[in-house]
């Protein structure tokens, strides 16, 4: 079966992508098209200017291209079609094409789901253009095109060559006991655990930064009615997105909008000012609100200058003094003046919000990972070494050492890929005299 | 030959003799072909059976009904069991065995057997009609028809001995090199290599000068392999540890080019974790000595093994070169050392039970498989020889799991892994250790030995009571406490003072600095009498491994859920969509019977299983 889909996006553009995939794509393609070649002197690569025709009906001029089974993105036989961007035209084109029956709609995300399928990549990287294809700033752009260059499985494999050589030291000395070796001390194996499991850390800990470059900062705009957070979310977007009035209690329910800043998205959610009230849907809202500032990266705690509130947020906090243009303050350092009415301050809060939760510019760093799923097999995998080091200082022998060490191998090779008892056993004898 | 057997084995090293013994045991008639009958099991290289890992297999090996476990405690000259300071899971036996008297021991056996024929002949070709084998060719004595063949062509197939330049035709030293059989057997389509092993020289003791040498003699309390031992039977003698020195190392060191390996005249691989002297000066170039063992190679020889000193430089070299070794000096050399290049079958071409893919009722047992060592070598003769056996039967096969031996890692790496140098055990490739120890292969193996009857009703009733006494054991100390006042004065040495009611046993044997030992030597403990040292003991390593045991489990079950995922041996991969050639091209050659083993072949990723997964539920196969 073949799948073919829109590989571009929808909508009027200069030119759309469509991609067709699975055995016998070219011969299949090719009744549509007016080249002369026959099917064996097709050329791969190469771009073929041709009508696209529907029995015979001409829909358009395009290009396209044929790859070759091993050499295409998915690793199948392949076809792109390059024709006018006008979403008649590509439905037309996918109309023709599906009325092929060995021709059907590709599933969201089925192409790369093949590529991976195919071994052309690895499952951190399929990972990663799902990533990549819903990035919606620069930062999500950065770290997913890192991820999908192998610049995290490179840095993960580190890790599993650092595990194997522990494995590797480890087993040394059981298999190879009556050889004439120098064994590691016991404090020297739970150093080189502390050292993997720093090394592990690092990654752990820049989940949070990565999660920040995938999705954004998490901004929560909150304080008590009627101080101006939904003037504020609209300074943000610079348009009066959200229904503004001098009653308290207007919004009732979250809102979410994005803005970028410095290249990282920022995803601001307005919520309803926390008070008591006994209208059941804005008390729905609050406790939505609750909810949000308990995720949120930042705190935006909007004080109404004129009427300065004693409230405190636990977190991180930015007081924002709004309607500084009625009346001035005297703020310090975690603080910033704004005013919805006149723009004043906004920009200078966008930055503060950026160096406040992520203190760099936009510099990704391998470490920083993104994927939940890799956390939590980090995190697994720590602990399984916490332990092996723990059964280390408790006087336990090597082999049980190494039913922990083995786990941790195991997890770790839930991104990386197994590691069998023969990489353990092909390392020795490379860094080990062995053989009496 | 007039009369047919059930089965041929052809060649009587340590797989044959097995192979031919449990086939007779298991009542099929077998006619055993060597070259020289005189050399009935030999030792071709050390002196010595067991070792690490390799113990594991002789344990498994003596409770499946095979003879080596007995053959080396009779002939034990030398007993030691290693890494005694680790856990019971990597304990080990080395039994240094008297050579000659090992290889009568054995050969009385298998005459004495009324099931054997012994044959000396050498096989030049098989009979094979429709792709099955039917018998053998034989120089001297003709076709000889059978049910089923078993080959242990050990390292004399096409075997060239090197020493420096010179080059012999020879499977041993001073043995007929076999020609024939490989040419005929690349005919009927096997995919042939080449390996290398080699062997150090063999020095005359009058000749050596002991004094000032480290004495390494047998343990105190001798624990042999087999279950029907408790004592050595012959004279214990030492062996003897000397060093290599700066002089040695400068010698070689400027005479590489001279070595058959270095020169390039061997092609072969050879093993890495057994290095000829030479190759050990080359690549690790920062130590400054190496340790050689001098192992005595039986109580009516003079001669000496020099375990550490394997080589393929001429001789006249390893001659200058030793005599530069403490009491080495006047080393007289009775057979130098050399390189040994011989042909073998990939293990691909074999299945689990060791029958070959393309010829039915061939089988392929030891050195032919890539493997290397004795050990290795008796466990794959005796598997073949059982499902050889069980086939004749109609029985179903006899396939160990790697959760159930190391025999079971063994043949499934040789199968799985696509090896390309001699294979030997380790104790590391063995994922599930903690189950698979040298102390309960009967736990592990007694149904199989009951259910295959390989062993004497009397023995199997006798290993049955052993184990329900542990059983009865571990209850014991799961329920009987330890005085308190005891407990304090057996950890008063520790430094520890505990508080409270006393102890359950099983608490106190769970710290891992204590011993069932301690409760024995202060009398603390009564256990009832009828539980033997080697039951409490026993009991004692389960419970100190409890924990991991069961933590082991779960990867076990893990293990099992894979194998559990039968993949047919009709499959064509080259069907399934979306894998890469590489992996079709290695899945068609192996031809793998589970997801699980799929898994192990080298080359083949998680994302290739996973493609291999969603193939066979697209055709309704899962």
């Amino acid at each position: 079966m073949i799948i073919a889909a829109l590989a571009s996006a929808p909508g009027k553009a200069g030119i759309s992508v469509i991609r067709l995939s699975g055995n016998d794509t070219i011969k299949t393609v090719k009744e549509y098209l007016s080249i002369e070649e026959k099917l064996h002197e097709i050329v791969y690569n190469k771009l073929y200017l041709t009508d696209f025709l529907n029995e015979g009906e001409f829909i358009d001029q395009v290009t396209v291209a044929f790859f070759k089974e091993g050499h295409s993105y998915t690793g199948e036989e392949s076809a792109e079609i390059f024709c006018h961007g006008s979403p008649i035209i590509v439905r037309k084109i996918l109309e023709a094409l599906y009325l092929e029956k060995n021709i059907r709609e590709a599933k969201p995300g089925e192409f790369t789901e093949k590529r991976f399928m195919n071994g052309k990549m690895d499952l951190v990287q399929a990972e990663a253009v799902i990533d990549l294809i819903n990035s919606e700033s620069d930062a999500a752009y950065i770290s997913s095109t890192e991820q999908l260059k192998g610049g995290l499985s490179e840095e993960l494999k580190k890790i599993n060559a650092m595990l194997i050589e522990l494995m590797s030291i480890l087993e040394l000395e059981l298999d190879f006991a009556d050889e004439d070796l120098d064994f590691t001390p016991n404090d020297e194996i739970t150093g080189k655990i502390d050292i993997a499991v720093e090394v592990i850390n690092k990654f752990i800990q820049g989940y949070q930064k990565g999660r920040i470059f995938r999705d954004g900062i998490k901004v929560a705009l909150v304080g008590d009615v009627n101080v101006g957070k939904s003037s504020l979310m609209n300074a943000f977007l610079k348009s009066d997105r959200v229904i503004v009035t001098d009653i308290a209690g207007t919004t009732r329910d979250v809102i979410e909008e994005k803005i970028e800043v410095n290249g990282y998205l920022l995803r601001i959610f307005d919520t309803a000012g926390i008070r008591e009230t006994e209208d059941i849907i804005e008390n729905e809202g609050i406790s939505r609100s609750r909810r949000i500032i308990e995720e949120a990266d930042i705190v935006l705690h909007v004080i109404d200058s004129t009427d300065p509130s004693e409230d405190e947020y636990a977190g991180n906090v930015i007081k924002v003094y709004n309607k500084t243009d009625l009346e001035d303050v005297i703020i310090d350092e975690n603080s910033v003046k704004i005013s919805c009415k006149t723009g004043s301050g906004i920009e200078e809060l966008k930055h503060k919000i950026v160096k406040n939760v992520i203190d760099e510019e936009l510099t990704y760093r391998p470490y920083y990972i993104s994927n939940v799923r890799h956390l939590n097999i980090l995190k697994e995998t720590v602990s399984q070494l916490e332990q092996a080091k723990m059964s280390i200082q408790q006087g336990q022998n090597n082999e049980v050492v190494i039913v922990d060490m083995r786990q941790a191998l195991d997890t770790l090779g839930e991104i990386t890929g197994e590691t069998t008892s023969m990489d353990i056993i092909n390392n020795i004898f490379g860094s080990f005299c062995i053989g009496k | 030959m007039k009369k047919d057997f059930d089965i041929i084995v052809v060649g009587a090293g340590h797989a044959g003799v097995e192979a031919a013994w449990i086939s007779a045991q298991m009542k099929k008639k077998v006619l055993l072909i060597t070259q020289t009958v005189d050399q009935i099991a030999q030792m071709s290289c050390n002196p010595a059976i067991g070792g690490l890992a390799k113990s594991h297999l002789v344990k498994e090996i003596d409770i499946l009904g095979g003879l080596m476990g007995v053959a080396a405690d009779r002939t034990g000259i030398q007993f030691k069991t290693l890494n005694l300071s680790k856990g019971p899971a990597v304990w080990a036996l080395r039994v240094q065995s008297d050579k000659k008297r090992y290889s009568a021991f054995v050969r009385s056996k298998l005459e004495n057997h009324k099931n054997i024929d012994i044959l000396q002949d050498e096989v030049l070709d098989l009979v094979i009609k429709d792709n099955e084998c039917k018998g053998v060719k034989t120089e001297i004595n003709g076709i000889v028809h059978c049910k089923k063949v078993i080959i242990c062509s050990g390292t004399f197939l096409k075997a060239v001995i090197h020493i420096g330049k010179k080059q012999i035709p020879s499977g041993r030293l001073g043995e007929k090199s076999s020609y024939a059989l490989s040419k005929h057997m690349q005919k009927h389509g096997f995919e042939v290599g080449r390996l290398k092993t080699g062997t150090p020289p063999r020095i005359a003791g009058y000749s050596i000068n002991f004094e000032g040498m480290d004495i390494h003699g047998s343990d105190k309390h001798i624990i042999p392999f087999s279950f029907r031992h408790n004592k050595a039977f012959l004279k214990q003698t030492p062996c003897y540890v000397t060093n290599t020195t700066k002089e040695t190392h400068s010698i070689i060191g400027s005479n590489l080019d001279k070595t058959a390996l270095f020169s390039g005249q061997i092609k072969g691989t050879g093993p890495r974790y057994c290095p000829s002297i030479e190759d050990k000066v080359f690549r690790f170039k920062e130590k400054i000595s190496h340790r050689l063992f001098l192992e005595p190679e039986g109580l009516d020889t003079n001669e000496f093994y020099i375990n550490g000193f394997s080589s393929s430089l001429p001789v006249n070299i390893q001659k200058k070169a030793l005599h530069t070794v403490p009491g080495m000096e006047n080393a007289h050399f009775v057979r130098p050392a050399y390189a040994i290049e011989y042909d073998y079958f990939p293990a691909y071409q074999i299945k689990l039970d060791l029958e070959t893919r393309k010829i039915k009722s061939l089988y392929f047992a030891g050195q032919i498989n890539g493997t290397s060592g004795y050990e290795e070598a008796a466990a794959q003769g005796l598997m073949a020889a059982i499902n050889a056996v069980l086939k004749i039967d109609g029985k179903e096969s006899f396939i160990l799991q790697r959760n159930e031996a190391y025999i079971g890692v063994l043949i499934d790496d040789l199968i799985t892994k696509d090896i390309r140098e001699p294979y030997r055990m380790f104790t590391s490739l063995a994922e599930y250790r903690l189950e698979l120890r040298h102390d309960n292969a009967d736990s592990r193996l007694l149904r199989f030995a009951k259910k295959y009857k390989l062993l004497k009703r009397s023995e199997i009733k006798y290993l049955e009571s052993r184990l329900k006494n542990i059983d009865e054991l571990l209850e014991f100390c799961g329920k009987k406490k330890i005085k308190m006042s005891d407990l304090n004065a057996m950890l008063k040495g520790l430094g520890e003072k505990l508080s409270g009611e006393g102890l359950k046993i099983e608490k106190f044997l769970k710290r891992p600095e204590v011993s069932i030992d301690m409760l024995l030597n202060n009398s603390v403990m009564n256990f009832p009498e009828k539980y033997s040292y080697y039951e409490l003991k026993q009991a004692e390593t389960l419970i100190k491994y409890e924990g991991y045991i069961a933590r082991q489990q779960d990867m076990i079950d893990r293990f099992k859920k894979n194998e559990k995922i039968k993949l047919s041996q009709d499959l064509d991969y080259s069907e399934f969509k979306g894998l890469k050639n590489e992996a079709v091209e290695k899945l068609n050659r192996i031809k793998p019977v589970s997801i699980g083993q799929a898994s192990r072949i080298a080359g083949i990723s998680p994302a290739d299983i996973s493609v291999i997964l969603v193939n066979m539920k697209s055709k309704g196969l899962l």
